[in-house]
């Protein structure tokens, strides 16, 4: 329901759009805008003044590059894409219901508009020694710095005569978990070995929080992209880590299936062998366990052991499909398509890069 | 075409009607206001201020609403022609903070957007000298005031001097010519302000008169208080804050007390002097206040 309070908070927002709401939705961070003049979806973010202007010249490139899939932001009166309110940033969408029957889809949709994003934004960088030798110490570091803090924890628990079942769980897992990490680190090595000897690296516009909700459908049945606030340009491996890791957490997600998306996915844009290689180190690396540590160690009185032990198995099962997906693509042979180079994956070869 | 016509076609809208003519239309969105200007630069300028004060302020400067084509203001052959919101619900004084806000908000923006190119402004100048000469036909009387005032007017030029000396580097920002109270509305809870479309000036004094104004309708303790908001957004210690200290300080009321006085007769002469006494501290008062914030936030830095 709205309240008068709500119109209030939101009219100096809606003014911009001169939109007086009938009725307002709370959908997170999203509020539904019934107005007189339709249905809107309002969107607060909170992104400084360089990052409203990088959002809304992701979200015009893509629709200049060709990539039309995209939940268009419909401007202000004055012209805006974004209204600046205090600290918090507001965006304006037409309002997508969601539409049931298309659920199945979503996957296969998401991965195959990541695709056509990357694709139309692929670039192959002039090698620079400096950026790859930073990135490379900057993930390694972190790494080593995560991989000694389990480790320490490890130390701590071991030494107690009766250890909690969040620990007992997390050492009878302890080695494969430090095996895993191991194989990330090693993975993360080849690729920059790779890089320094081929001297090439390729990026693209990464949307930078792939996730199905970030996929909805128009009325016609068209899947639609939103939520670029954090769009970057690196690797493109970079959202296919984040999607595949997410993806393994659902209880029915099968290899197979992980394997026919990343096919789907490589329609668009086939991965370089370095490529494949960086993707399953970022995946192998098991962050999700060590995150299911800290929560232990940080709040724990605020669950139950058996809250804290059950999401730290469920991060190891994951992590264990996780381990078999990387198995199953890394032998994969490349996938043979009729076309196996997008016509136009340099798009931006006229120093036009998005 | 008639500008009706026109208006519909290039702003989208539907059903316009005037509500009163030249300046004040109906629409579809609710009631607009029509703005005509014959200086292209001078209507740049103005909606560079209002686009560049209106970030991330609570408060609204009546911006150009745009056209289908993104435009800032169509020509209609004549003149360029630009639209925009309309209120008339005052906004009053009571919120401090809102228009403490819009003004740092408008300092900064003036500040960052320094714009001068091919733009006529005025820069205002206070001249003693001329003071001096217009009370010279009065000065033989016995009334106190105006040789105190004359004396005390000297040292504040002085002092204005010293400071602007102090910051001679600096540029005054522009402004537009008029900013007051007045021109705030209120839509929903926020400020939306309403300026107009006169030729800039390159001066503190439109903000020193706001001020001023503020005093006239509150206390000295509220115009602290709006001092203190300002700060927030545009802090007043650096050398605008000397520059505006600089034209606070300058006895600019030193000619309306002036063109106060009659010496047609000795009644109009003494109701003359009594108006200018009257003027004279209400700008004492002003000053004093303004000073006092000055030390007192000079004092907190240092603390």
């Amino acid at each position: 329901m709205t309240t008068e309070k709500e119109t209030l908070n939101y009219g100096p927002v809606l003014f911009h759009y001169d939109l007086f709401p009938e009725k307002l939705e709370r959908h997170g961070k999203v509020k539904k805008v019934i107005t007189k003049r339709g249905t809107f979806a309002l969107k607060e973010a909170e992104m400084n003044e360089e990052e409203r202007s990088w959002f809304t010249h992701v979200i015009q490139r893509l629709s200049e590059i060709g990539f039309h899939q995209v939940v268009p932001l419909y401007p202000t009166k004055f012209g805006d894409y974004t209204v600046q309110l205090g600290p918090k940033t507001y965006y304006l969408m037409p309002w997508f219901a969601s539409d049931e029957r298309n659920e199945r889809a979503k996957d296969e949709v998401l991965l195959d508009h990541l695709g056509k994003v990357h694709a139309l934004t692929l670039k192959e960088q002039d090698f620079s020694n400096e950026v790859v030798e930073h990135s490379y110490q900057y993930l390694m570091n972190r790494w080593e710095n995560r991989q000694f803090e389990m480790e320490r924890f490890t130390e701590e628990a071991e030494q107690k005569t009766y250890m909690s079942p969040f620990e007992l769980t997390y050492l009878s897992h302890f080695h494969n978990i430090m095996r895993m990490t191991e194989e990330a680190k090693r993975r993360l090595k080849d690729w920059y070995d790779t890089c320094q000897r081929e001297k090439r690296y390729r990026s693209v516009l990464c949307h930078g929080k792939v996730s199905r909700n970030h996929l909805i459908f128009n009325p016609t049945g068209d899947g639609h992209l939103l939520n670029f606030e954090k769009a970057v340009l690196d690797t493109p491996v970079r959202d296919l880590a984040v999607y595949f890791r997410r993806a393994a957490h659902q209880r029915d997600w099968t290899i197979e299936e992980g394997k026919l998306l990343l096919d789907l996915y490589e329609k668009h844009v086939p991965l370089l062998n370095e490529e494949r290689g960086l993707l399953i180190s970022y995946l192998s690396y098991p962050e999700p366990v060590f995150n299911a540590v800290d929560l232990y160690c940080s709040k724990r009185t605020q669950y139950s052991q058996i809250e804290l032990v059950h999401r730290l198995e469920s991060r190891i099962r994951a992590m264990k499909k996780i381990r078999d997906f990387c198995d199953a693509i890394m032998i994969a042979p490349p996938p043979a398509f009729e076309e196996t180079v997008p016509n136009k994956i340099h798009i931006n070869n006229e120093e036009d890069h998005i | 075409m008639g500008l009706i016509n026109l208006l519909e076609n290039e702003y989208e809208l539907y059903g316009v009607r005037w509500k009163q003519e030249p300046h004040i239309i109906m629409t579809d969105f609710g009631e607009k206001r029509i703005r005509y200007w014959k200086d292209e630069e001078m209507l740049k300028w103005h909606v560079r201020w209002r686009d560049e004060s209106s970030r991330g302020s609570g408060a609204v400067p009546d911006r150009m609403i745009r056209t289908r084509d993104k435009e800032a203001a169509v020509f209609d052959g004549k003149h360029w022609i630009t639209l925009h919101d309309y209120a008339e619900i005052l906004f009053g004084c009571e919120e401090v903070e809102r228009w403490g806000q819009f003004i740092g908000q408008l300092l900064t923006a003036s500040v960052q957007g320094n714009y001068k190119k091919d733009l006529s402004i005025e820069q205002p100048a206070f001249n003693y000298y001329d003071c001096l000469e217009l009370a010279q036909k009065y000065t033989d009387g016995t009334f106190q005031i105006l040789n105190t005032s004359l004396a005390e007017a000297k040292k504040r030029v002085l002092f204005a001097e010293a400071l602007n000396k102090k910051v001679q580097n600096t540029d005054v920002p522009i402004f537009e010519k008029e900013i007051c109270i007045a021109n705030g509305k209120r839509i929903f809870h926020f400020l939306f302000y309403q300026g107009g479309d006169s030729k800039p000036v390159q001066s503190y004094l439109p903000i020193r008169n706001f001020l001023f104004e503020w005093l006239e309708h509150n206390s000295p303790l509220s115009l602290k208080m709006l001092l203190t908001e300002i700060d927030r957004t545009f802090p007043l210690s650096g050398d605008h804050g000397l520059l505006l200290l600089a034209e606070i300080t300058t006895p600019w009321e030193l000619n309306d007390c002036l063109k106060q006085l009659d010496n047609t007769s000795l009644e109009k002469m003494v109701e003359g002097m009594n108006r200018y006494e009257a003027i004279w501290d209400a700008n004492r008062t002003f000053l004093k206040t303004v000073t006092e914030w000055f030390d007192e936030n000079r004092r907190k830095v240092a603390l």
